[in-house]
């Protein structure tokens, strides 16, 4: 009952996010300077030459009239078509997404796996030498930038070690084991931070729960100190947990632009790259679609969670 | 509902729980702080012993340190500790789990684990300790439930914490105490937080369960009223020492300590009504102030040259630490008939 | 019922003046959430005369910490009227609202909380004159510290910063710190209540100096019992938001015409020890002020209640001279002259 509330309230929200998050972008990728139809006429092409690819494009319709069609559209699936290679977005989004949520997933695991046990090994020491040099190193993490520690990874274990395949590897239809192989290192690169981020909000909350007298009260009978620390503790660490794991879900998506084109993979993120380069209003449109969609159902899974792991939320 | 008279408990002279010159220090940055200085009691099988004092008495820190949860990277303690033979101190929290001891506290706000319901706290408890299959605890669950007088205990063991009374929740605290089995259980002010109304149902049921279990309680209290009305014997601890200990009615009769005497004196009454209170003047000495002779000396009316030397904790089954405890005539609490 | 019901102060026989502080009918709700609301103080009469101590006690949902907020105007009076010296407070202009202001102060729970941690003793106690800006800046100040010396407090302690001082000193520095306005009456909320026996006894005494030396009439609003019979006159017994019984100290302690304040009294644990006390331990658990129960709100825990409990609300009635309380049965229960109560 109290999930379903929880969706319905999400979807109603959802909506008008969706519609704030596109209207935004549609008219900031038009104060950038270029122009669509040079980009794609060429520089030298007449003005009426131009005058007609705007015309084709609906680009001569007052900017609300444009964002209206789009949006009627795009309630139906259908973002339009490319203005450069006049393939359809929907197409082009959907064979790019499953890479880019792969890389995003992976590099939430790698995240957790760092952050979490660590986060806790750190919380049970509090202020010993493990906590110290635990709390150093993640401060370090949030300090390198994705690209750089992409780049390191590539230096180290694919051009130094051979353990991982460099940039540009095959993609996910072509040769899907390969094409995992070649996430590792860009997952490495995302989740290294992410696990930073992870390790010192799950130590705060840890550190808060293991001084609570509920644990006291585990402890007095005598439960082993395990499961007061990973089952107990833990679960009531999980808001400031799910929290965090929402907020890095965005975060990740955002950086996954960057790490793809280090690594030159076929993401969403080298898509953007490349419209934006060359002013496909379309393609930037309807990427950004999908990745608020992404952000908001993730903040409805963190929104639920919630409300699963602490009864006190009603 | 009227209460059993405390009079009437049998009183079992074998004592279950052995404290010998317990002291206890906490390490810190700046130095140590003794807190507990060479405490040494005991509590018979079945018995209800207080544990009495204000903030700083160490009366808390004695529990603590008993029921095994004080932080070894800080706490230091010696001296010797048994129940039922078994050593208390010094042993790791990993095999605590087979002592019949069991804990309550004060806040049953926070004591109960938020995210976990009544029923999984209590049946985790009864398979760690009691090795019962899920089913068994599940039963044992409702009995124990049951015997703390929670009404519909069916339904009660998928609430949470937050969706109890504050004395239900204590009530709670107690089932979970009872499953561990304990023979002694160690009741960290568990009234205090409480309404009066509350509080006697829950002393009620504190008195019925030792009884009826044949357990033993050490009820660390700062409410002589509640020790009058509870407890067997009493221990007055004052600055992390005992100072006196006796059978109840005769500490609080006949106190043959000045700071007994001086905190039945300080207690406000509709007898005591437009007069003034004696207080106790001055503070409890700091935990890193070394005291030579009587601790109490500087605050008390008493006061003479011998209080300068050691005092020894003296007398047979009312000791008091006090050289002039001989020659003091003190004022006790009286044997009133109340006008009801 | 032959008993009065309980007029504006016909009580005390004779002619007396108006009380120091009255309130009549008031009530406090707050909302909370959806439709419903909170009834905090249900229809209170209340009388505060000068120079006399009145006691209010209650458990948790009481009400009484709400009835001092409603006095001072920290919680909203949603009914009912409030009356200084006769005068409906609410009728007050400027002038005579900053009189009342000053002439009304409280002294919290919890000492710790009560004063800023950045700002010394001596500040924090000058506070209330600075916000009134009251003479000038130096005769404050000796205000300020004549007061902290009334407390007993030296002029070194008040160079100080809180965290230096013991709980009993914060305690006093908040008693002083109410007394620099000259206050008339003295709202004390659990003053006492998370002090020591030792230091109980010594602010209990330091009030008891303080009503003869600033003249002051004190409402002392606790839980615990043997501190309000010990300093009160008068007391007042809350329940669910309601004054149940209404008494001279020793009337109310002797002979209790209210099963809830029989209760509460044989409930307060007492170090006197007495044989065979038949101690009334009430069943089940203080009902939610979100949801009272209807009729006399004492019903669900009442070992006598009837039928008629449950339906009919009792009024405050006369069961003793001076002595009024709410319950249908009193007179049936204990009769009209104090005989005994085995009358059921």
């Amino acid at each position: 009952m109290r999930v379903l509330r929880v969706v319905g309230t999400s979807l109603l929200t959802a909506v008008p996010t969706l519609i704030l998050a596109t209207f935004i972008v549609f008219f900031m990728q038009r104060l950038i300077p270029g122009d669509p139809a040079v980009a794609l006429a060429g520089e030298y092409a007449t003005p009426e030459r131009l005058a007609e690819i705007r015309a084709d494009l609906g680009l001569d319709q007052p900017m609300l009239v444009q964002y209206w069609d789009w949006i009627r559209n795009a309630f139906t699936g259908n973002l339009g078509a490319s203005f450069l290679s006049g393939q359809p977005v929907t197409e082009q989004i959907l064979s790019r997404l499953p890479l880019t949520l792969l890389l995003t997933l992976f590099a939430l695991i790698v995240a957790v796996v760092i952050g979490l046990p660590t986060g806790v090994w750190a919380a049970q020491n509090a202020e010993s030498r493990l906590d110290r040099f635990l709390t150093t190193s993640a401060t370090l993490g949030l300090a390198m930038p994705n690209f750089w520690l992409g780049m390191m990874l590539i230096i180290v274990f694919s051009m130094g070690l051979g353990l991982f395949p460099g940039p540009g590897g095959p993609s996910l239809q072509d040769d899907p084991a390969e094409a995992l192989r070649g996430l590792v290192l860009p997952a490495m690169a995302l989740g290294l931070v992410g696990g930073a981020e992870i390790c010192r909000q799950v130590r705060s909350a840890m550190i808060e729960n293991l001084g609570a007298d509920y644990v006291r009260t585990h402890r007095a009978k005598a439960l082993p100190e395990s499961r007061i620390v990973w089952l107990h503790a833990l679960k009531n660490s999980s808001l400031p947990f799910a929290t965090i794991i929402g907020l890095q879900v965005s975060r990740l998506i955002g950086s996954a632009v960057v790490v793809e084109a280090v690594f030159g993979l076929p993401g969403l993120g080298s898509l953007v790259v490349d419209a934006t380069n060359q002013r496909d209003y379309a393609v930037i449109q309807g990427v950004v679609l999908v990745a608020a969609v992404v952000v908001l159902f993730t903040n409805t899974l963190v929104d639920i969670s919630y409300r699963l792991l602490d009864p006190r939320i009603s | 509902m009227t209460a059993t008279p405390t009079s009437s408990r049998p009183k079992v002279a074998a004592p279950l729980l052995e404290v010998e010159d317990l002291s206890l220090s906490f390490r810190s940055g700046s130095g140590e702080a003794r807190v507990l200085h060479d405490v040494s009691f005991s509590v018979g099988s079945g018995e209800i012993v207080g544990l009495v004092g204000e903030s700083g008495s160490g009366k808390t820190v004695t529990s603590l340190a008993l029921a095994g949860l004080l932080d070894p990277r800080t706490a230091v303690t010696s001296g010797n500790a048994t129940l039922n033979g078994e050593p208390l101190l010094g042993r790791g929290s990993a095999n605590r789990s087979d002592l019949p001891l069991a804990m309550i506290f004060q806040e049953p706000m926070t004591a109960l684990d938020p995210v976990f319901t009544i029923g999984s706290q209590l049946m985790e408890t009864l398979t760690h300790r009691q090795g019962k299959s899920r089913k068994e605890a599940k039963r044992e669950a409702l009995v124990l439930l049951e015997q703390v007088g929670i009404s519909d205990p069916r339904a009660r063991l998928a609430s949470y914490p937050h969706q109890l009374s504050g004395g239900m929740r204590q009530r709670v605290m107690i089932a979970i105490a009872l499953a561990c089995a304990p023979r002694l259980l160690i009741a960290d002010e568990p009234t205090t937080a409480v309404d009066v109304t509350i509080q006697a149902q829950l002393l009620e049921l504190i008195k019925r369960l030792s009884v009826e279990r044949d357990m033993s309680v050490l009820f660390i209290t700062h409410d002589l009223g509640v020790v009058a009305e509870t407890c067997d014997r009493m221990i007055t601890m004052y600055a992390g020492r005992i100072v006196e200990q006796g059978e109840v009615e005769q500490v609080l009769s006949k106190p043959r300590h000045p700071y007994t005497a001086g905190l039945l004196a300080a207690l406000p009454s509709p007898e005591t009504r437009g007069r003034t209170l004696a207080a106790i003047p001055g503070r409890v000495p700091p935990p890193t102030q070394v005291v030579t002779g009587c601790v109490f000396a500087e605050r008390c009316d008493h006061r003479a040259d011998e209080c300068g030397e050691p005092q020894d904790l003296a007398g047979s089954t009312h000791q008091v630490r006090c050289v002039r405890s001989a020659e003091l005539t003190l004022i006790g609490a009286q044997r009133l008939e109340v006008g009801r | 019922m032959s008993a009065l019901q309980k007029g504006p102060d016909e009580a005390a026989g004779g002619e007396r003046r108006a009380p120091l502080l009255e309130l009549r009918q008031v009530s406090v709700r707050y909302p909370v959430g959806g439709r419903r609301r909170l009834t905090a103080v249900d229809a209170v009469d209340l009388r505060v005369h000068e120079g006399e101590t009145l006691g209010i006690i209650g458990e948790s949902g009481s009400g009484k910490s709400t009835i001092a907020r409603a006095v001072l105007g920290l919680a909203p009076v949603s009914s009912g009227k409030l009356l200084w010296q006769g005068e409906d407070v609410s009728g007050f202009d400027r002038a005579q609202r900053r009189e009342f202001v000053q002439a009304v102060q409280m002294v919290f729970q919890d000492p710790h909380s009560a004063l800023d941690p950045r700002r010394t003793i001596a500040q924090s106690v000058r506070e209330p004159l600075d916000v009134m800006r009251r003479g000038v800046r130096g005769s404050r100040q000796e205000v300020a510290m004549q007061a902290l010396a009334d407390v007993g407090l030296t002029a070194e302690i008040a160079g100080r910063y809180p965290h230096q001082l013991s709980g009993g000193q914060k305690q006093r520095a908040n008693i002083a710190r109410a007394l620099v306005t000259r206050p008339r009456l003295l709202i004390c909320d659990e003053s006492v209540a998370a002090l020591d026996v030792a230091l109980q006894a010594e602010i209990l005494n330091l009030l008891q100096d303080l009503k003869v030396n600033y003249q002051l009439t004190i409402m002392f609003i606790s839980h615990d019992l043997s501190v309000v019979a010990h300093l009160a006159d008068r007391m007042n017994v809350v329940y669910l938001g309601q004054v149940v019984e209404d008494a001279t100290t020793t009337s109310m302690v002797d002979q209790p015409r209210h099963p809830y304040s029989e209760a509460l009294l044989s409930a307060q644990p007492h170090v006197n020890l007495h044989e065979e006390t038949n101690r009334i331990v009430l069943t089940g658990d203080i009902p939610s002020p979100l949801d009272p129960p209807p009729g006399c709100r004492f019903h669900t825990r009442c070992q006598h209640a009837i039928d008629r409990c449950a339906t009919t609300t009792p009024e405050l009635t006369e069961a003793l001279p001076d002595h009024w309380a709410a319950c249908l049965r009193t007179e049936e229960l204990y009769g009209l002259t104090g005989r005994a109560k085995e009358l059921i």
